[in-house]
């Protein structure tokens, strides 16, 4: 009890002192003064020079620090008297920094603070340019930006000033780079002169001025592509649908797409009236993602909307039709994707769009007409000419075939050929027999079909992943029946991803392996499986040879003798491949009781596990921790 | 003399009239105060140095200056006889102090210019005081706290000693809270 309290004292005396040492909390005493020249805030790249002048009663001050930032300056540091030194700084780009000084006082350990201050560097604002003021339709305020040029790094206002052309009066408004003036505030005529002011500590600069018509600078409500629709006639078509809520009567719009894969945009402007949905037909290349955008304005007016947010959508994969295969590589040849406007009935553009479409099947009707006759005409050129050549030469030379009236032999030959053809003929009529399922009947015990399945099974699941384990590929359904024989072909499992070479013996069975794994004289092997995987993960490499070591020789030191263990484990094994979920990613060969002192390892004091003695888990992980030092 | 005596009795009086204005009845959930007032100790020593590595200087007049930190002393009877006679004013001192440093967290000291490496830290030990704070003021039961003063504002130099400052004072502060819950957990838990 008596050193409970005592202790509770130190911690109450350490507190106080903690306490007093940092006494007020809130606030910093200054014992001295710091100051800047040039003033704290300044141009970038200045040289500048800080002074700290230590005023600590009862010190006399050995050496004075400057910190920046928190970290302590070591150069440029000059004493100027014996309370007083300077910090100079050559080309100062730093927008801001926090400066204090500090003394060393004779008699103190720690040094004393004296003063701080902050100091700031910038530029002067550039001319504010590119000065725009737009009314968006609805939203009841005149927008204005600006470009403020390049960035100032201190303190900057910017003032909107706004002046009516009609009663001169002027009204002004502090913002940082753009400004939202409700219409309301604007009812001193439409006619209006805009301008920007900048203004920092380090200058002053003006805009151009911009004079606006209210009714001028209006930007219609954002237009919104809704949907697109794929017509499959026979050119395929794409109908793109947009809206807009405005209310202006007389809007242009432009429309932009392109594949996505493409860097181009293709344009297409029209005048719309938004009394309705608007749509668009594009014929677009097949099989292919395109990206839309619209816009719009007043028409005859300055400022557009931006464009809509990128409307993505991919054309369906169309098979072309033998008969409009030219057609449409006509259509694709001709250049860029023509469009055409639908909108309820034909617009003007849309008619215009169809005349040219008219135009240039009626250009391709003649022009086809006109090849038609030239291959007509040379026909009866070639047919004339081959009329005259045939009554110059002998019958018998241009006869095809002999003539059957004036030979008997070909006659012979022809009645023959006949015959032979018509049976040729029925033989090509003949179809394919039908290939029947082979069955092989063999004895029943030998169970083939579900040796094959088996086989088929194990090899996929091998070649696929080693890490499938023997524990999936068992509860997938086989249990081997010893009578028979058969042993499944758990080689491959072993076998395939690096194993070694030398492990032959392992390959016949499906438990085999497991107990080998656990054998004292062979589990060299283990370490060599490169996808083994405990089921805890910080076991080590060198820890986990060591520790199937271990393992056997807490199996050995426990009730099982080597054969006894080997039927435990067997039966640990059949266990685990009875109730291992079938969708186990990590494979674990290691009986339950093992995965948990391996976890235990990992988290409790040996000593607490009541799986094995203590005695032999104290010695085992004496040597690991050794092993790792 | 006699009146100097006369005025401290009334002093102690009046004090221990204070602490039994605080229901006896309302013993906090000791075990939960102990697990969060350990917290707060490994948060408050791991934001530490997110504060940069500045060394506090000493300022000058530190011994005189008026303390407007709340203090566990030994009047509040935070040591174990203290705790198993009347555990309410050594409770009502340190939510005191929880409220006092989680006011002093979410100023501009903290969160203003320059700003902090990792403002996680600060927002996790911010929430656990604020925890601890609920943990012993339960619904229905108010204590009459002083009026904590409110930090000055702050110029970007000064914070960074005073963000050292707060935590160095609050690193002493939540040790012995946490001592005083470990206490209360092991010996005073129903």
């Amino acid at each position: 009890m008596n050193q409970v309290t005592v202790q509770w004292d130190v911690i109450i005396t350490l507190y106080i002192f903690f306490s007093w040492c940092h006494g007020g909390i809130m606030n910093i005493n200054c014992s001295g003064h710091i100051w800047v020249e040039p003033p704290t805030i300044f141009k970038m790249g200045l040289n500048i020079s800080i002074y700290c002048q230590a005023a600590i009663k009862n010190c006399q001050p050995r050496k004075l620090y400057f910190y920046k930032n928190g970290i302590k300056e070591r150069f440029q540091i000059t004493r100027i008297n014996k309370t007083t030194a300077r910090l100079w700084y050559n080309n100062f780009l730093e927008p801001h920094a926090s400066i204090y000084c500090t003394a060393e006082c004779p008699g103190y350990f720690q040094e004393t603070l004296i003063c701080g201050k902050d100091i700031s560097s910038g530029y002067p604002p550039d001319v504010p340019d590119k000065v725009t003021c737009v009314i968006y339709e609805y939203s009841g305020n005149m927008t204005c930006t600006w470009n403020t040029g390049k960035p100032t790094y201190i303190d900057t206002k910017y003032v909107l000033y706004v002046k009516s052309l009609e009663t001169k009066e002027e009204q002004q408004y502090l913002t940082s780079n753009y400004i939202n003036i409700s219409i309301d505030s604007l009812r001193r005529g439409k006619n209006y002169l805009v301008w920007v002011q900048a203004e920092n500590v380090l200058g002053m600069e003006k805009s151009k001025q911009l004079q606006i018509h209210l009714d001028d600078i209006v930007i219609p409500s954002a237009s919104i592509i809704s949907r697109a629709e794929d017509i499959n006639t026979t050119v395929p078509k794409t109908i793109i649908h947009w809206d807009s809520q405005t209310k202006i009567e007389n809007v242009s719009c432009e429309m932009r797409y392109k594949a996505t894969t493409n860097q181009t945009w293709t344009v297409k402007e029209f005048d719309t009236n938004f009394t309705c949905t608007q749509q668009s037909a594009f014929y677009l290349e097949p099989n292919t993602k395109y990206v839309f955008q619209v816009r719009c304005q007043e028409t005859g007016k300055s400022y557009w909307q931006p464009w809509s947010s990128p409307f993505f959508h991919k054309t369906p994969e169309t098979v072309p039709q033998v008969t409009l295969n030219s057609l449409q590589h006509d259509a694709r040849n001709s250049g860029p994707l023509t469009a055409s406007i639908i909108k309820g009935h034909l617009t003007s553009d849309n008619r215009q769009q169809n005349f040219g479409l008219s135009l240039g099947m009626v250009f391709f009707a003649v022009v086809l007409s006109i090849l038609s006759l030239i291959v007509i005409f040379n026909r009866s050129l070639r047919t004339g000419l081959k009329r005259r050549i045939l009554l110059l030469i002998p019958k018998w030379l241009h006869e095809n075939i002999p003539n059957m009236e004036n030979s008997n032999a070909v006659k012979m030959l022809q009645e023959k050929s006949e015959l032979m053809n018509n049976n040729s003929g029925e033989q090509v009529l003949y179809v394919d027999p039908i290939i029947t399922e082979i069955e092989i009947f063999l004895p029943e015990e030998h169970k083939p079909t579900d040796y094959k399945k088996e086989r088929n099974t194990g090899s996929l699941e091998t070649r696929e992943c080693l890490q499938k384990s023997l524990l999936t590929s068992t509860t997938t359904g086989y249990i081997p029946d010893l009578s028979t024989g058969y042993k499944p072909q758990i080689s491959n499992f072993l076998t395939e991803g690096n194993h070694p070479s030398s492990n032959d013996e392992t390959v016949s069975s499906t438990l085999k392996p497991s107990v080998d794994c656990l054998d004292l004289g062979k589990n060299a092997r283990f370490k060599n499986y490169p996808n083994f995987a405990f089921s805890v993960s910080s076991v080590n490499s060198l820890s986990s040879t060591l520790f199937h070591e271990e393992l056997s020789l807490i199996l050995n030191q426990g009730e099982c003798s080597p054969p006894d263990m080997q039927n435990s484990i067997e039966k640990e094994t059949t266990m685990l491949l009875e109730n291992a979920p079938p969708n186990e990613t990590e494979q674990t060969l290691l009986p339950d009781e093992f995965v948990s002192c391996l976890g235990i390892m990992n988290e409790e004091l040996p000593c607490v596990n009541p799986y094995f003695p203590q005695n032999i888990l104290e010695s085992h992980f004496s040597r690991i921790s050794l092993l790792e030092k | 003399m006699l009146g100097s005596r006369a005025v401290m009795l009334l002093l102690l009086l009046a004090y221990t009239a204070l602490g039994r204005a605080v229901p006896e009845s309302s013993s906090p959930a000791w075990a939960q105060c102990q697990q969060l007032s350990q917290k707060l100790c490994t948060l408050a020593w791991s934001a530490h140095p997110l504060m940069g590595h500045v060394d506090l200087p000493r300022e000058e007049g530190d011994d005189e200056t008026t303390n407007d930190v709340p203090h566990i002393q030994c009047e509040d009877g935070c040591d174990p006889q203290g705790l198993s006679d009347n555990s309410q004013s050594c409770l009502e001192r340190i939510h005191q102090g929880l409220v006092f440093y989680e006011r002093l967290l979410s100023s501009d000291i903290f969160t203003g210019e320059p700003s902090l490496l990792s403002s996680g830290p600060v927002i996790q030990l911010h929430a656990s005081l604020l925890g601890l704070r609920q943990l012993l003021q339960p619904e229905g039961h108010h204590w009459e706290t002083e009026q904590t003063p409110s930090p000055s504002p702050s110029q970007p130099w000064q914070r960074l000693l005073l963000r050292l400052k707060i935590l160095r004072s609050l690193q002493a502060f939540v040790a012995i809270a946490a001592r005083v819950f470990a206490h209360g957990a092991a010996a005073l838990s129903p």
